[in-house]
């Protein structure tokens, strides 16, 4: 006999665990509306995943989106509190909304990929406050160094590239302030997270002198890049990843000097009607079959990310990793400027200094 | 007699009533807010103060940008005015029916979005594109190169943009001219520049005047064109402002930036306005000097 009594026994009990679990965390949720906030074409929407949600909880979803982080915040401030059960806040933006209790402290232990979650993001004191942890680090990205492999020859391993005088005319730089004074900070060898502004403006004015273009959109870029009239420039690892997946030469390189990168994260909102219900989500979307559904089957014009839990980052496959550059962001262990736990006050200096370098 | 006059008069006062009331919620108003923005940088609720001015004098910049923003919108209106001026007499001189037709060729791209006709832009300025092959074949510009991302580039969309509205303007005032008036005037012996200078050119005036405000304004405050066409050192006051209002999250400052804006704007407007009588003297001098022959 190839199967003796035992093992079928066994086997069979193994499938019809998870079933009846399955049918616990049905009768669990039913009838439960979970109400969530984030941005549209996110993974909260993406139609797959959420079918699977629904079959394990018996629980419905609707979907709030925001435009912008401050977006959300407003939206909490007036009214959504008490009605929105769960946020997707960048990590820049856990400390202020917690700082404003519109999020509660989430119970760790009760977060299921905790353990497997990269620990620069799951250490790190921005989804914290008081003590407490705010948020779920969910995905990740980097800005850093891009170049066309045709153009820039040898492919540069510093940030120096951009500020090189032969470089004039050939720079593309992402319009956004933090990223901007990161970068340069980062250029400099100063602390990415309290930089010396005077050194920061002056090093962004030179580099200035280089720029075509300030880019803001994945089009933005494209279009610039792949006309050749930028050859080097700041990109988000995400698009980097979308044009080598549709055969565009561009080389994504993580510098010596570090490089900018930016999560975004779960929350839990303060007085959440389905705070339970929440968790049940957070636990489904940091999971390792959310993500491969997500990321290998995604809905009509769903941006992807890469995970921050490593286990499902080790599940992807390969194609779909690469497409993501997932597999360099996490082997990356260079010096790393997070996009997170800048003071309000400072981020505001760091605007007008962005903005009067554009304007000059 | 006397209730005639008063119901004349309350019969004007009700019929500027509703284009009065639309003004007022529509212009007054959000001005109003605007100023009252500009004086409360730490938001409604905190007092008032002059933190927001005190920024734009502490440095130069904006009014240095400033100035580049009327001097890019006052030569793109130049421009159109000039690129406008032959196909408006040509319309106003067209048959009928020729002149629908050809008025409904000039309304087409008016009629299209606007960031269409941006990204049109972009692909017909490439490197690449045949205007820019055409440049390097004269040998006006170097291979791969392209106007796209600089000051110029945003002055083309410019141009192009409002080249319709120009045209229709100097058309409604040229159609005016009676050519029997020209006939007559070439039976007297003048000359076609003679022509130009004592007939069109004054009878033409005020509506050369008049689109040169008319485009101008929006090309003061334009911010999509040079933030997609202008590069790095083709932004003008618009994207400084557009930018306090969204990522900055700066009304106040933006505000004050708009007040800026709005009070340069003006000062070009009066002075254009203020060319209108300037150039009927010019014109009637002119006149003056060719009266004897």
């Amino acid at each position: 006999m190839m199967l003796s009594r035992r093992s079928l026994l066994a086997s069979a009990a193994a499938l019809t665990l998870p079933a009846i679990a399955r049918a616990q965390g049905a009768a669990a949720f039913k009838g439960q509306t979970l109400t969530i906030a984030s941005w549209q074409n996110y993974g909260a929407d993406d139609p797959g995943t959420l079918q699977m949600f629904e079959q394990q909880t018996g629980a419905s979803v609707k979907q709030v989106y925001f435009t912008s982080e401050d977006d959300l915040l407003q939206m909490l401030r007036t009214g959504g509190t008490g009605k929105i059960d769960v946020v997707l806040p960048n990590l820049e933006y856990v400390l202020p909304a917690a700082r404003q209790s519109l999020i509660q402290p989430i119970d760790t232990a009760r977060i299921k990929s905790w353990s497997s979650l990269e620990p620069r993001f799951r250490d790190d004191p921005s989804i914290r406050y008081d003590g407490k942890v705010y948020a779920v680090p969910w995905v990740q990205g980097a800005t850093s160094l891009a170049v066309n492999p045709a153009q820039v020859t040898p492919a540069p391993t510093s940030w120096d590239i951009l500020w090189d005088p032969a470089s004039k005319g050939k720079v593309g730089f992402f319009d956004d302030p933090t990223t901007a004074v990161m970068t340069a900070a980062l250029y400099l060898g100063e602390n990415p997270q309290a930089p010396d502004l005077q050194r920061v403006r002056k090093a962004l004015l030179d580099l200035k002198r280089n720029v075509k273009l300030f880019w803001s959109s994945a089009d933005d870029w494209n279009k610039a890049f792949l006309t050749g009239a930028i050859t080097m420039g700041n990109l988000w690892s995400g698009l980097a990843g979308t044009l080598r997946a549709n055969g565009h030469a561009v080389d994504f390189i993580l510098p010596k000097e570090g490089t900018v990168l930016w999560g975004d994260t779960w929350a839990i909102v303060r007085d959440a009607p389905h705070a339970d219900l929440a968790y049940a989500w957070i636990n489904f979307a940091t999971s390792t079959p959310y993500f491969t559904q997500w990321i290998t089957h995604p809905g009509p014009n769903q941006e992807l990310a890469v995970p921050v839990n490593t286990d499902a980052i080790k599940a992807l496959p390969e194609a779909a990793a690469n497409k993501l550059l997932a597999g360099p962001l996490v082997a990356y262990r260079g010096p790393i400027a997070l996009q997170a736990g800048i003071a309000p006050a400072a981020l505001k200096k760091w605007t007008e200094l962005w903005e009067e370098v554009k304007a000059s | 007699m006397a209730s005639r006059a008063l119901r004349a008069r309350l019969t004007g006062i009700l019929l500027l009533l509703p284009a009065g009331l639309l003004l007022a919620v529509m212009v007054l108003i959000p001005l109003a807010v605007l100023v009252w923005f500009s004086f409360a940088p730490e938001g409604a609720d905190a007092p008032l103060s002059l933190d927001s001015y005190a920024r734009l004098f502490a440095t130069p910049l904006y009014f240095h940008l400033a100035m580049k923003t009327m001097l890019t919108a006052g030569l793109a209106a130049l421009l159109t005015a000039a690129l406008g001026w032959a196909p408006a007499w040509v319309l106003s001189r067209l048959a009928p029916r020729a002149r629908t037709a050809t008025l409904l060729a000039i309304i087409v791209p008016y009629l299209t979005s606007y960031l269409l006709l941006i990204y049109s832009v972009f692909v017909i300025l490439g490197p690449g594109s045949p205007v820019m092959v055409t440049l390097r074949l004269l040998g006006l510009a170097a291979p791969g190169a392209s106007i796209l991302y600089t000051q110029a580039a945003t002055v083309v969309m410019l141009v192009y943009e409002n080249l319709p509205v120009m045209v229709f303007v100097l058309f409604s005032g040229m159609q005016r001219i009676d050519a029997t008036l020209l006939a007559a005037a070439g039976s007297l012996g003048a000359t076609r520049r003679a022509r130009l200078r004592h007939i069109v050119l004054p009878m033409a005036a005020p509506s050369l005047v008049s689109g040169l405000i008319i485009v101008f304004v929006p090309m003061g405050g334009a911010f999509v064109e040079p933030a997609i066409l202008g590069g790095p050192n083709g932004l003008l006051l618009g994207n400084v402002i557009a930018d306090q209002m969204t990522r900055a999250d700066d009304p106040s400052f933006g505000s004050v930036l708009s007040l800026l804006l709005l009070l340069a704007t003006l000062a070009i407007v009066a002075l254009l306005a203020g060319l209108r009588p300037a150039l009927h003297r010019l014109t009637s001098r002119w006149s003056d000097h060719v009266a004897p022959a």
